[in-house]
Parts: C-alpha cells; sequence; structure tokens
C-alpha cells in the first residue's frame, strides 16, 4: 500500500484534514462552476457536507485505531520473523545447538529439579482447609522443656473453648497391618473421630469417622498411597477386612491422594483409627492398670484469632492448664502454627535447602555463562554477515533483538529438555535413604514448568544480552574486508572474562565438595568409642503382634540365648536403643544424687537405652570404672545403671560416679560403672553422648534391637539366625538385619550428597571452562598465525612460542583460581556446621584444589600452544 | 425523503457497489450516488467518510493516497476480495428482502380474520 509519507512518519490528523479538504475544495469548485458565488459555493458545500468538525473528529479516532492495528502486525510480523531465523540458525548448526542445548538442560534441569522437591516440600501449604488456621495446643512446662497432649477429656474442653472452631487429637502407633499379602510394617494414627473433619479434607473413597464408631471402633480409613501400592486403587477395597496387630478391622474409606500433615520429621500414617480402638492395641501394663491416654491435639481456631490470644481466653477458662507437671512449674499452654517440617528438624532442613540452592545456581550460572561464550565464539564468524547488514542501514536495536531471540530460543529449548532432566532427578530424590521419614510425590506441575519457563526466560535474556551487544559493535570496514585482520579487541576480553568466571564458581564449588570429602574423611577416623565393624542389627518390634510385654521379654531371653549359640555368632545382646537407630529417643527424668536444680536447668533428662547383659562386649565397649551389668541384675536385685564417662563428668566433676543414685526412694537407680566414651547419635566431634543404660530385665520393654556381632561370617550366621525366629514364631515378619556401618552412614548423607553434587557441578564447570579456554587459545593462534609465522622465520624457538600461549592460559586461570578462592572464603563459611570439625578454610583444601585447577588450565594451553609451533612459516606469511 | 434509518444499514452496501467499479475517492463516491440514486438517497455527504473508516478496519476496502489529474493528492478506496464478496452477499440480501416486502404490499388474498373490506 502506497503510505502517504510525511517526514515525520503517519500523521493521521493531518491525513484526515487532507482527505476532508478535498472533498470540501472539489464541491466549492463544483458549486463555482455552476455559477454561485465562491463565499456562497463555500457555505453550500460545508452544509451539504454536514457538521464538519465531528466527522473529522470520528475519523480521526478510526484511523489511529487502524494505525495501531498496523503497527501492532508489523511488529508481531517481525518478530515471527527473528523467530523463524533464530530456528533456522538453530537447525543449520547442529552441534552448536546441541551442546549448548545440553548445558543448558543441565543447568535448568537442575535449577527446575530443586525447585520442584523445595516447593512441595517447604514452600506449598498443606493440602487440608485454610492451614494457618490449624494448630497444636500443647501443655507446657519447664519453660518449655516438658511438653505433653492433652488427656480426653481435657480436649472436650478446648474444643468447646469460644476462640476454637474445632479440636481433634491424634496419637501415632505402629502396626503390622495384613491384607491378602505379606505384613508389613506401617504408621499409623489414632484419632477423635473430627480429625478429618478439622483437617477439612474429603475422603477419595468411602467415608472418614463418625460419632457412632467410638461405640464399634474396629474400623479403619487407608492412606491413598497404601491404597495404590497394596490394594491396586480398587474402589471394593472399602468394606474389606485387614489385620492390624492382628486385631481384625474394617476399611471404611481412603484419604485423599497426597494428604499430609506432615512432610518432613514424622511418619505419614498409612492407617487412622478412632481413638476409642486404642485400649485394644496397647499392651496392657505390668500391673493391669489402664493408661490415662493423652493425645496430641490438632486444633482449627476461629478466624483471626491470634495465637496469643487463644491461648490467653483457654488458659482463663481452663484452670488444669496451668496446673505444675511432673513437679515442674507450668508455662500454661503452647500454641503452634502446624508445620509441615517436625520442628527438631526445621533448622537443618532449611540449612541443607539454601545450601543446595547456592550450588544449583552457581551451576545455572556457569551453564549459562557458558552459553554466552559460545554464542560469542560464534559471533566472530558472523562478523562480515552483521558487518554488512549495518552497513546498509539495518538498525542495531533491530539486529540485537535478532540475536536476542536466537539466544532465548536456546534457552527455552534448554529449558524443555531440562525439564525432562528435572523430573528424572526428582524420581532420584525419591530413592535416597533419608533418615528422617520424607513425604514426597514429585510432580512436574503448573508451578514448577512456570518456574523452569522463567528461569529459561530470565536467563535467556540475561546471558545473550552482552554478547549480542558486544557481537553488533563492529567496526564497518575491517569486517567487510575478506580475512578480517580486526583484532575484535572487545570481544576478546569477553570470552576471557567469560573464561574466568568460569573457573572462579567451578573453585567454588570444587572447594566445597573437597570440604565434604575431608568431612567424611574425619567423621570416618573418628573413633565411635566402640566397635561398629562386624556388627549387625535387627529391630524387633514385638508389641505389634500381640506380644504383652512379659511374654516379649521371655521371647527375648530365649532368642537370645539360641542366637548366641548359632554359628558364627561371637556374641549378641539386645538393646531398646542402638547406636545411631534411626528413631526417636528414649528419654527420662532424671534426678542425680547431689545435684540442684536451677532456673536454668530446673531438672535434668537423661537419654538410656535398655540392655542386656553382652551388650558391651558385642559392640566392644570398655568399662573405665566400676563393673559392667551382668546377668544377676535382674528384675529382683536393686536397681542399677551404667553411665558414660561424659554423663558422669557432668553430674560429679570431681568424684567418682560409682555408687551414686538416681532418683529416690523405691525408684531409685545406683550407679555401678563407667562406660568410655562413646559417639552414639553423631560422628560429630565433642557429641559424645551422656548415656545411661539399664539392665533389660529390670527396664522391660517389648521394642528392641538384636546386636550380632559375626566378624566376617554374615554369610553363614544371618541365615541361621533368621531361621532361629522363624522357627520360634512363624507370623513375625522376615528379620531384616543391616550392618551397623550402614546406619551409621545414614547420619552423613548430607556430606555425602553434597561432596557428589557440589563436586558434579564443579567439575562440569571446570570442563566448560577448560573447554571454554581451549576454544580461546585456539582461536588467538588461528588470528595470529602470521605473526606466529614471522616470529618463527626470524629464529624464535618453537618453545618460546609454546610458552607464550601457555603463560596466556595460565594467567587466565590463575585470574580465575584468585577470583575464586575469595569468593570461596566468604561462601564456605556456611558449611562450617555440616563439616564435621574440619575448618571451612582447611588449608589442605584451599591448596591442593587451587593449584589442581591451574594444572588443568596448564594442560588446556598446551594443545593450542603446540598448534603453534607447527606452523609452518612461510605457508603462514604467504596466507592473507 | 427516505427515513435515514434505512440508509445507515445498507449505505455500506452502496459504497461497495460504487466501488465494484473500481477505486474511487470519497468525493466521487459521493457524486456518483447522487447521480445514480437522486434527491431520494441525498445524505450528509460528510457521513461517507466514518463509513469508509469503518469499511476500511473490518478488511472490506483498502485505502491508498494518489495524484489526480488535478495534481491533487486524494485518498482512493477500492474493494478488497473480502469486500467483494460482502457485496454480492448483501446484494442479494437486499434484493430478497425487497422481493418478500413487495410480495406483502401487492399481496391479492386478504387473510383469513379480514370482513372483506379493501385494504388500502
Amino acid at each position: 500500500m502506497t503510505r502517504y509519507r510525511r517526514i515525520h512518519g503517519p500523521d493521521t490528523g493531518a491525513d484526515v484534514e487532507d482527505e476532508l479538504g478535498y472533498h470540501l475544495e472539489m464541491r466549492t469548485r463544483d458549486l463555482i462552476a455552476q455559477g454561485m458565488t465562491e463565499e456562497a459555493a463555500g457555505r453550500e458545500a460545508r452544509q451539504r457536507f454536514g457538521d464538519v468538525e465531528a466527522v473529522a473528529a470520528h475519523c480521526r479516532a478510526e484511523g489511529a485505531r487502524l494505525e495501531d492495528r498496523r503497527r501492532r502486525g508489523d511488529m508481531f510480523a517481525a518478530w515471527l520473523q527473528d523467530v523463524r531465523f533464530g530456528l533456522r540458525t538453530m537447525a543449520k548448526a547442529p552441534g552448536f545447538t546441541l551442546v549448548a542445548v545440553l548445558t543448558l538442560a543441565l543447568g535448568i534441569g537442575a535449577a527446575t529439579a530443586l525447585f520442584s522437591t523445595v516447593d512441595h516440600l517447604l514452600l506449598r501449604p498443606l493440602p487440608l482447609k485454610e492451614p494457618d488456621r490449624l494448630v497444636t495446643v500443647l501443655r507446657s512446662a519447664g519453660e518449655g522443656r516438658l511438653l505433653t497432649g492433652l488427656q480426653r477429656v481435657h480436649l472436650e474442653e478446648v474444643a468447646s473453648a469460644p476462640v476454637v472452631e474445632a479440636a481433634s487429637g491424634s496419637a501415632t502407633y505402629e502396626f503390622s497391618l495384613r491384607g491378602e499379602g505379606p505384613a508389613e510394617a506401617v504408621n499409623g494414627l489414632f484419632v477423635t473421630p473430627s480429625w478429618f473433619g478439622v483437617l477439612g479434607v474429603a475422603p477419595a473413597a468411602g467415608r472418614f469417622f463418625m460419632n457412632e464408631d467410638e461405640r464399634s471402633p474396629q474400623v479403619v480409613v487407608i492412606s491413598h498411597r497404601l491404597w495404590r501400592r497394596s490394594f491396586a486403587s480398587d474402589a471394593a477395597v472399602v468394606g474389606r477386612t485387614i489385620t492390624l496387630n492382628g486385631n481384625p478391622v474394617t476399611v471404611i474409606g481412603v484419604a485423599p491422594r497426597g494428604h499430609a500433615t506432615t512432610r518432613i520429621g514424622t511418619a505419614a500414617p498409612d492407617v487412622w483409627l478412632p481413638d476409642a480402638a486404642r485400649p485394644q492395641f496397647e499392651p496392657a501394663r505390668a500391673d493391669g492398670t489402664t493408661r490415662v491416654l493423652d493425645t496430641w491435639p490438632l486444633v482449627r481456631l476461629r478466624p483471626d484469632v491470634t495465637l496469643e490470644h487463644a491461648k490467653k481466653v483457654m488458659e482463663a477458662s481452663m484452670p488444669w492448664a496451668t496446673e505444675d507437671l511432673h513437679g515442674m512449674t507450668s508455662d500454661g499452654f503452647q500454641v503452634r502454627p502446624l508445620d509441615p517440617i517436625g520442628w527438631t528438624d526445621r533448622d537443618r532442613v532449611h540449612g541443607f535447602a539454601r545450601l543446595l540452592s547456592g550450588a544449583t545456581l552457581l551451576l545455572l550460572l556457569i551453564a549459562g555463562i557458558n552459553v554466552a561464550g559460545m554464542l560469542l565464539a560464534r559471533a566472530t564468524g558472523r562478523r562480515r554477515e552483521i558487518g554488512i547488514r549495518l552497513a546498509v542501514g539495518a538498525g542495531r536495536g533491530r539486529i540485537v533483538r535478532q540475536l536476542l531471540v536466537e539466544g532465548v530460543l536456546l534457552f527455552l529449548a534448554g529449558g524443555a529438555a531440562g525439564v525432562l532432566f528435572a523430573y528424572w532427578l526428582t524420581n532420584l530424590v525419591t530413592m535416597v535413604p533419608w533418615t528422617t521419614p520424607v513425604e514426597f510425590e514429585p510432580a512436574l506441575d503448573a508451578r514448577v514448568l512456570g518456574f523452569a519457563l522463567l528461569v529459561s526466560l530470565v536467563a535467556g535474556v540475561g546471558f545473550t544480552l552482552v554478547p549480542a551487544l558486544q557481537t553488533t559493535r563492529v567496526d564497518v570496514l575491517p569486517a567487510l574486508r575478506s580475512g578480517g585482520n580486526s583484532r575484535g579487541a572487545g570481544r576478546s576480553l569477553l570470552r576471557s572474562t567469560v573464561v574466568v568466571l568460569q573457573v572462579a564458581l567451578s573453585l567454588v564449588l570444587l572447594v566445597s565438595a573437597a570440604l565434604f570429602v575431608r568431612a567424611l574423611e574425619t567423621a570416618w577416623k573418628t573413633d565411635p568409642g566402640f566397635d561398629p565393624d562386624g556388627v549387625s542389627v535387627a529391630v524387633f518390634n514385638l508389641g505389634l503382634h500381640g506380644y504383652a510385654t512379659p511374654a516379649a521379654m521371655e521371647f527375648y531371653d530365649r532368642l537370645l540365648e539360641r542366637v548366641s549359640a548359632a554359628p558364627g555368632v561371637t556374641a549378641a545382646a539386645l538393646a531398646t536403643e542402638a547406636p545411631f537407630q534411626p528413631g526417636g529417643l528414649s528419654m527420662m527424668i532424671i534426678e542425680p544424687e547431689g545435684w540442684v536444680p536451677d532456673a536454668a536447668q530446673p531438672f535434668a533428662f537423661g537419654q538410656f537405652s535398655a540392655v542386656t547383659s553382652d551388650y558391651f562386649r558385642t559392640l566392644g565397649m570398655r568399662i573405665v570404672e566400676g563393673r559392667e551389668l551382668s546377668a544377676s541384675d535382674g528384675s529382683g536385685a536393686p536397681r542399677v545403671a551404667v553411665v558414660t564417662e561424659r554423663f558422669a563428668r557432668k553430674y560429679w566433676p570431681n568424684e567418682s560416679a560409682v555408687g551414686k543414685r538416681l532418683g529416690s526412694g523405691t525408684k531409685a537407680v545406683t550407679i555401678v560403672g563407667v562406660l568410655r566414651n562413646a559417639h552414639t547419635r553423631s560422628l560429630q566431634p565433642g557429641s559424645e553422648h551422656e548415656m545411661m543404660f539399664l539392665p533389660a530385665a529390670q527396664t522391660p520393654n517389648a521394642a528392641m534391637t538384636l546386636h550380632v556381632r559375626t566378624q566376617g561370617r554374615e554369610a553363614v550366621a544371618l541365615p541361621a539366625i533368621r531361621s532361629i525366629v522363624r522357627q520360634m514364631d512363624p507370623a513375625l515378619p522376615p528379620v531384616s538385619f543391616v550392618p551397623l556401618n550402614h546406619w551409621i552412614g545414614l547420619t552423613l548423607l548430607p556430606q555425602r550428597i553434597g561432596a557428589w553434587m557440589v563436586g558434579g557441578f564443579g567439575l562440569f564447570g571446570l570442563l566448560l571452562a577448560m573447554i571454554g579456554l581451549y576454544g580461546l587459545l585456539s582461536f588467538g593462534v588461528l588470528q595470529r598465525t602470521r605473526e606466529i609465522g614471522i616470529r618463527l622465520a626470524l629464529g624464535a624457538r618453537a618453545h618460546d612460542v609454546v610458552a607464550g600461549v601457555v603463560r596466556q592460559g595460565v594467567l587466565l586461570t590463575l585470574g580465575g583460581t584468585v577470583l575464586g578462592l575469595t569468593a570461596a572464603v566468604a561462601a564456605t563459611r556456611v558449611l562450617a556446621n555440616l563439616l564435621y570439625g574440619v575448618s571451612p578454610l582447611d588449608i589442605a583444601v584451599f591448596a591442593i584444589v587451587p593449584l589442581a585447577l591451574i594444572a588443568v588450565g596448564v594442560i588446556a594451553s598446551l594443545i593450542p600452544a603446540r598448534r603453534a609451533t607447527r606452523v609452518a612459516p612461510m605457508a603462514a606469511l604467504r596466507s592473507e | 425523503m427516505a427515513d435515514r434509518s434505512y440508509l445507515q444499514g445498507t449505505l455500506d452496501v452502496l459504497v461497495l457497489k460504487t466501488l465494484s467499479w473500481g477505486p474511487m475517492h470519497g468525493y466521487g463516491i459521493a457524486n456518483w450516488l447522487e447521480d445514480t440514486a437522486g434527491e431520494l438517497l441525498r445524505v450528509e455527504e460528510g457521513s461517507l467518510y466514518p463509513a469508509l473508516y469503518r469499511m476500511e478496519r473490518k478488511g472490506w476496502v483498502e485505502a491508498e493516497w494518489r495524484i489526480t489529474e488535478n495534481k491533487r493528492k486524494a485518498k482512493f478506496y477500492g474493494l478488497t476480495s473480502v469486500g467483494r464478496r460482502r457485496l454480492e452477499e448483501e446484494s442479494s440480501a437486499w434484493s430478497d428482502f425487497a422481493q418478500a416486502v413487495g410480495q406483502v404490499l401487492n399481496a391479492r388474498d386478504a387473510p383469513a380474520w379480514a370482513d372483506g373490506a379493501s385494504s388500502s
């Protein structure tokens, strides 16, 4: 279309004026030709026309709209052209595109996988109705040291408080579940009938509990996971009868998919039963009395009620809330928001998440910088093309935009591939044997995909912009001249910066990984105070299988007898808590003799394990004072205990602990021996445990862990033990043994992940950096072929030429190393408490890793350097 | 003069018809319409222009600036293929309408409920 060209571009107003003016002029002229005067003709023309101003205004508006649409169409067409051109460029250089896309897939994929994990575990609110109104209400005493649940009667009072909309209670329990197949161990919750109502969720099948179920409580709700896993999502599961710990119960419903009140730290339940069913499952107490059962309350507050207000109101109306507990001053209620991460794990989890985020960000940076470098390198080859386009008047902005589109397309492609990679990665996460239960179902949903898209776009623009701007800063004439002697100094500088940055980032990652390796080394070298090698452990929980505690103890006695006589077994013992056993700690309140409570420590806790007499021998723990526990410390005998050195020194620093008493009256325990210090929870230096060991006969328990020392003859011993157990009670699930070292290794999981992941990232970054360095130096050699040829012809030694190239490579590597070291010094500080005592500025690491890096840099420089020496001087001089 | 409201809807088809012989500027269109339809369809000449702009937006006509014989710049409008199709549709719709109206107005048979009086 012929545009009416104006000096300053299309002007709708002037166009309309011209058009209407033409009409009026022509009409006036014709009227004059018919005999009217000029003045009369003008008036008549206007009158015949109508309201000129109104028409003009209307047309101007329409014209403006049309013009806008046209402009938008042009812009869209331009973008489309850029995209098409970009895609064609990608297709024309498949090798380049593949490398770039793969590199980006790694970076963006890792970031996406991390985001998906962090989002699912930490960021997303729980899939419950208005989770911010859900709180736990506990009774607190001793300034928060003692926290207990509520009794059922008290829970009902809380439920009717004015600030409370609804309240429910729960108690965890372990079950052995038998459906159709073999028994499996599951975690479960006993809950009051309003539990699911308080949470505000609807069943995926069947129904939840009603008040009527309290009367015939042999009913159960199963989790969606369990439903999928063991019942193949069959809707007919509702109404089926399954067995829990030998008790038949009817399935009445299935919880919704992804239902959780915890994500990390507490195992999510697979079964829920009414609270009224609890007495049926708990083994009877030795003295025949029934326990007053506590529940852990879950309360939904009314809208807009603050935690403090709720606490005050409830304490005011419930006098029992402020009664002292176990001899400790009450703090009243503790009202805490529902936290998907168990509060003991919270800091660790957040810390670890931050660490991984940092490493992943560095990886993304490395990948992005690398692709930017690749684009820069490729731009050199397009100098001529761009020079021509600039010379014939293409706007620089236009070309920059096109290069940007090319780059962003690469990043988007990398992002798409990265999403696939992320999916694979997140599946890996679920396979890691976490020590604390983690509730995680990886999924690539809208949020995660949106994140990947966002990262791709932002990184694409960010990393492509500088190369695009640099590429178009071309001296037109030299570029047009063939052979291109133009130095492109700015571009070389940029490429050098890319190499330096990558080296620096890689160094930070490698130093961190090396620190983790050192930490693992240190941890494994730590003397745990006992000898775990050759010891295998297996957990027994007879309470789940219908054994009351006395029957369980009897079973254990017989078991121990037969196991000790089994082939390949050097020693065997039982304990309620094995060293490094995953799970909770057993604690009791103690009153050490002579110890005075004070404001800071109103009373003392002690961690304990009830052990059989051969325990210390089996584990290789040494007594340093007094005696071991023996068979004579039976249920009728005086109550005794053995404590660790740390324990003894804590309460009796200047005297022997032997003979001291814990507690008073008939329940008092006398210390008869002191054990050499041992790490039983963590290998962190200085974390030797204060522990008490009590005779199992005096502290009976239905759940105990079997320890056997087999000293290399596991293949013989373990199957024998399994068959012993089978003979003793075929209904028990098969015994599963684990080397004790395995549990110890589990506590080092963060360090192992750190070493592998961060190390992997670092090596990847280093590889990219060295490839970039190689490319840069090769290019330099190519550019200076003529110069090198001259020098060689004039008698320079090959050795000097090599040295020159290598020197350049080493300088770049050195620069990156120095930069990286500075960053590492600051960065590794965050790792301090994960390093098992290794200093974040460990000399060995900070010396060896940089040296190794420089060595690699030298090697990467040697290849282009050698190529430089093979320049035939005459050929070089002739080439132009 | 015919009621204006008939005209507004039909102005478009009249302009399209005018342009079916070739591109023309607004003044030319106005003149031809007056010559052909006479006083009966006389409208304010200015009302042509909003119609032309509207039709340009709808894609029925496209505009082009040219130099006339008098060496003046004028904006010429030409029919697009979409516009040509629109013209055909509207024309046949109009003649169908006109035929239907004619049939009613020239009807001889009285309706069932009439009492024998003749229509006026």
